[in-house]
């Protein structure tokens, strides 16, 4: 019994080891991609909470399990505001490499806090989990010991692999969850029962979701549906094969997930950039770090940075300042949906482009990148 | 002994921390769903293919101020800022939140919104409703919610009809 538990035992670290070294993200492409990351939130994707002030009460009824449960209410509106506001603090502090580590706990549980209210109207959006998963899990990296205005401490890298390898576990294991039920139900060789249609017609008809390629829906034979109902979950219930399989398979796999959101953006409308901030830092992170050569260097970066950084927070200032008056929020039915989906459109492009170059040159392979491997 | 096992340890850990949020919303069901946790949008619902394709939709209507006539409103400059998925779930409940409707008996009340609600947390609500109404030309008494069944036709997938099946009124004074 002991000697097969030991097994077991040395079974599962070879595990984790295998994860750990596929998982693995150099410290530098970490740096860039922190700046990256804050960049691209600060520039479009920075969350509000402040409409949640005026949200009437008789609404709230948050899941039994989210910090939300704790009060009887939703919260006062200043601190809506100032959530909205020390989170652009935060993320303006991320992206400058200043007190990374306990800006990024911060955000965090500001972030958690400010979904959960949200949510508390009885529905949790599953669009941002990753995006508060990487906060969290880049804390517990090195990404704030370099290329910052104020350096962390270094902390040990069996921390780094640890919380990258618990990443990509939460990413594969999200993947399951949603892919199984779909890959239960919708693989049935019936041509007249199809589960992405059902998505559609309701998204089409009742939420508007009408821009972008949806129209092409309505011209497109039966049967493209029923493949794309096998494709979909098999591709997502195929996430640990990917994970386990290699450096490169998981790579392609997120490059292959991110296609997946586009066409979900293109057809359906639905949103899901900021899983970028996730993706992006096994997809982009390597390739930041590889063109830092023809990246500005010393003070000349830090104040472009810094001036970009200052340029996004007075834009994000001016324009919460200017919609709190009404409590304006980006739902459907607008104008400014329709921007959003361009954007996001363009965002996963950019992903998945710099995602195939990432791949096809192995940039996450980079010579800093294996002195990290040798370790593991 | 810890340090002999860790891996075995380590592993049910993350095994449990990721199992059982999906476990619990598997056996429990929506409400008792975990945030954060390694859940994404499952969604497997499916469409029948037919001559007709059908599917139920909610409609919000008033009346109007001056022509007495029962007007479709404007999701988006009723509920403002509330974004869509959210207003969703708030129509779809039978207490309309925790409002009750005039004329229908909820056969199973939603605890979770009633148990959160006070008297005056309704009536700040039914305020912000009469608003929200005067608003859009109507009368600021009655909010009729209208549940449809939207049929399209199978071969175009264009829009047939869109017939009520069910209608409910919210009292707001």
């Amino acid at each position: 019994m002991k000697d097969f538990l030991i097994s077991i035992n040395r079974s599962i670290g070879t595990l984790f080891k295998r994860i750990q070294f596929n998982a693995w993200v150099d410290i530098q492409s970490l740096a860039y991609f922190r700046i990256f990351l804050g960049l691209f939130m600060l520039a479009h994707y920075l969350p509000e909470w402040s409409w949640l002030g005026d949200a009437p009460q008789a609404f709230f009824s948050p899941h039994l399990f989210t910090m939300a449960s704790l009060t009887d209410d939703f919260l006062p509106k200043w601190v809506y505001v100032f959530m909205d506001f020390f989170s652009l603090v935060l993320l303006c502090l991320i992206t400058l490499g200043i007190r990374t580590r306990i800006s990024l706990i911060l955000l965090f549980v500001i972030s958690y806090t400010g979904y959960s209210y949200e949510f508390g109207f009885g529905k949790i959006d599953h669009e941002i989990h990753l995006y508060l998963i990487t906060l969290i899990i880049l804390a517990f990296t090195n990404c704030g010991s370099k290329t910052a205005f104020v350096k962390d401490r270094m902390i040990k890298s069996d921390y780094q692999r640890w919380a990258l390898m618990l990443l990509c576990i939460y990413i594969a294991f999200g993947f399951l969850t949603a892919g199984l039920p779909k890959f239960i139900k919708w693989v049935d060789f019936d041509l007249h029962e199809i589960g992405f249609l059902e998505w559609f017609f309701r998204g089409y008809y009742i939420f508007d979701r009408t821009h972008l390629l949806a129209n092409t829906v309505f011209k497109t034979p039966y049967f493209v549906f029923e493949i794309m109902d096998y494709l979909a979950p098999t591709i997502e219930i195929l996430s640990f094969v990917f994970l386990l399989w290699g450096r490169k398979a998981w790579r392609v796999y997120l490059v292959i997930v991110s296609a997946f959101h586009m066409g979900n953006m293109l057809l359906l409308n639905i949103e899901f950039a900021l899983n970028i901030t996730c993706y992006g830092l096994f997809l982009i992170a390597p390739f930041l770090s590889f063109i830092r050569q023809y990246l500005p260097k010393g003070r000349t970066a830090r104040r472009i940075l810094l001036s970009t950084v200052c340029i996004l927070a007075l834009y994000q200032i001016g324009h919460k300042l200017y919609y709190m008056h009404f409590g304006y929020y980006p739902g459907y039915f607008t104008e400014r949906f329709i921007i959003f989906n361009y954007i996001s459109v363009i965002s996963w492009i950019f992903t998945i482009v710099i995602g195939i170059y990432t791949i096809r040159y192995k940039l996450y392979d980079s010579a800093v990148t294996k002195k990290g491997l040798e370790k593991i | 002994m810890i340090r002999k096992y860790c891996n075995i340890i380590i592993f049910i850990i993350i095994a449990f921390c990721l199992l059982a949020p999906f476990a619990l919303l598997k056996i429990k069901g929506d409400p008792y769903e975990i945030f954060p946790a390694a859940l994404f949008p499952g969604g497997a619902n499916k469409i029948h293919i037919g001559d007709k394709i059908q599917f139920d939709n909610m409609k919000l209507f008033g009346i109007g101020a001056k022509t007495r006539d029962t007007t479709e409103l404007d999701k988006l400059t009723l509920f403002k800022y509330i974004h869509i998925h959210h207003i969703i779930e708030i129509e779809s409940d039978e207490y309309f939140g925790a409002l009750p409707y005039a004329n229908k008996q909820p056969s199973n009340p939603n605890k979770r919104y009633t148990s959160f609600a006070t008297d005056k947390d309704i009536e700040q609500t039914k305020e912000w409703f009469r608003k929200g109404l005067r608003e859009q030309n109507c009368k600021d008494s009655i909010l009729i919610v209208k549940s449809t069944e939207i049929t399209l036709d199978g071969k175009t997938r264009t829009l047939l009809s869109e017939t009520v099946t069910d209608e409910r009124f919210l009292n707001l004074y």
